[in-house]
């Protein structure tokens, strides 16, 4: 019911035609980059997919973390703006209600992005590669993409909710994403397993060590969905 | 009210928000990473380990740190005047809001000079303890990391404007926001089209690319083409700042009339 409620609250605030404008934008990332050159891509070796998305994630990974990063500074900022926070916690509302909420529709959010991207994908490999029968392997894409997502979702959702300006969340997502962006390069698995940089990693990519993405996935968004249940109240009694 | 007492006042509500310290994290980043992994430049092949040193870190700046802190500094800027209605109250008051737009603009270009600023003085602290862990001498002179340092603040003054341009026309923090941090990726596409200099976010990184460039083959010559670029830089920067100016407080004005 709540999730209702969030979604009408940002249908003011342009969140909803932003995301699905920047979804579009990431789509033609792939588009553009193969139409621009398409010698280079049919050139290499490997799977439609596997090409496509190795030449391209690394941006839409980063677009898709900037629009998260968006998302989650505004779906609380929204509350701090004028003290509605202060309201609602006079209300007979579950901070925790809310939070989850909001992570919920944040993550419905990126679901969105992520269809649209491989989309796009999907039909690059038909256009360019003449490939059929990639229905599958896209789902299980989307899929991956979707787990890898949600630590990423939780985290920044902990983030906005704990800090009362916008530009403070921005900043510390940017710094983040930055600090997964320059360590990402270090070929380490340890450093692949952060929240941010799970989203820069593929399942294609990943294969037989997917489960370990997985996991890392799931055990990352268990810890900080902990941590925020333990927030809560801290920051009722602080703030 | 005259403008330096416009900058003056910018100033004060500066300092009552945690910018500095936000900025702080972004400019000791790259030297930390840079540092610890110090020893890979010593293995690289075309361009000399202390040029590498000192292009890496600018280079993961220039491209994403440095844009993305300045989408972040234009929301703090305006923001802060949105909240509790204070933009309105500003508009009030017998002062220009030209005056206060270039004030705010002003006060954004200083924040961008204080974070090359910092990267400088960051440089010889890390430049200095990379060679004591290495046994190799990465400090390059001063004079070449003002210089080109100094080279890319001034060419990333047109997308600062734009950045400023975008957060004064669009209230909604959402797009302004979404259209800065999403323009920082494909910079990377644009840089290598013949039309870059088109996009005034890929300017400082374009700079960068050809110093690298210059550093890897120096017998080879310095290959910033000037004269597409520069009037197209000035003409931009001056388009967007007169649109920023035009435009300030515009649905502050519109919303009680």
């Amino acid at each position: 019911m709540s999730i209702f409620l969030e979604l009408k609250k940002i249908h003011r605030t342009g969140l909803l035609l932003g995301i699905l404008a920047g979804g579009l934008l990431a789509a033609a990332v792939p588009i553009l980059n193969i139409a621009a050159r398409p010698e280079t891509f049919l050139s290499m070796q490997g799977s439609p997919l596997a090409i496509l998305i190795s030449q391209n994630w690394s941006m839409l990974g980063m677009l898709n973390l900037f629009y998260l990063i968006i998302g989650a500074s505004i779906l609380y900022h929204i509350e701090y703006a004028d003290g509605a926070m202060e309201k609602m916690k006079a209300l007979p509302l579950s901070q925790g209600g809310i939070f989850a909420a909001k992570t919920l529709l944040l993550w419905a959010m990126g679901g969105v992005v992520l269809m649209l991207e491989l989309l796009a994908i999907g039909f690059c490999a038909w256009h360019w590669f003449s490939a059929t029968h990639l229905l599958l392997s896209l789902l299980a894409e989307l899929g991956f993409q979707l787990v890898m997502l949600l630590p990423a979702c939780i985290l920044m959702m902990l983030i906005s909710s704990l800090c009362r300006n916008l530009w403070v969340t921005l900043g510390i997502g940017v710094i983040l994403l930055f600090a997964v962006i320059t360590t990402n390069t270090i070929d380490s698995l340890a450093v692949q397993l952060f929240p941010f940089a799970l989203s820069l990693s593929s399942f294609t990519q990943a294969n037989t060590e997917s489960w370990l993405y997985l996991a890392a996935a799931g055990g990352e968004s268990i810890l900080f969905g902990l941590a925020e249940t333990i927030l809560i109240p801290a920051r009722r009694r602080f703030a | 009210m005259s403008y330096f007492s416009l900058l003056k006042v910018e100033q004060i509500k500066l300092r009552r928000s945690h910018i500095v310290w936000i900025l702080l994290i972004p400019v000791t980043l790259p030297w930390v990473m840079n540092v610890l992994n110090a020893g890979i430049h010593l293995s690289s092949q075309t361009i000399s380990p202390e040029n590498n040193f000192f292009l890496q870190s600018f280079m993961g700046f220039v491209w994403l740190l440095y844009p993305a802190t300045l989408v972040v500094s234009t929301v703090l800027l305006t923001q802060m005047e949105q909240s509790n209605r204070g933009l309105l109250k500003m508009l009030s008051l017998p002062l220009s809001p030209v005056k206060l737009c270039l004030a705010k603009f002003t006060v954004l270009l200083l924040l961008a000079a204080l974070q090359f600023l910092l990267m400088d003085l960051l440089y010889f602290p890390s430049a200095w303890l990379a060679s004591q862990m290495n046994g190799y001498q990465f400090m390059l002179s001063p004079l070449l990391v003002f210089q080109q340092s100094g080279m890319m603040f001034l060419t990333s003054l047109p997308m600062a404007a734009l950045y400023w341009m975008i957060a004064t026309l669009l209230s909604s923090p959402v797009f302004s926001v979404g259209i800065g941090l999403a323009s920082i990726v494909p910079s990377v596409l644009i840089l290598n089209t013949k039309i870059w200099y088109c996009y005034p976010p890929c300017y400082s990184f374009y700079w960068l690319t050809q110093l690298m460039g210059q550093m890897s083959d120096p017998s080879g010559q310095f290959q910033f083409q000037w004269i597409p670029f520069l009037p197209v830089a000035v003409g931009l920067l001056a388009v967007f700042l007169v649109v920023s100016c035009l435009c300030f407080g515009r649905t502050e004005r519109r919303s009680f009339s």
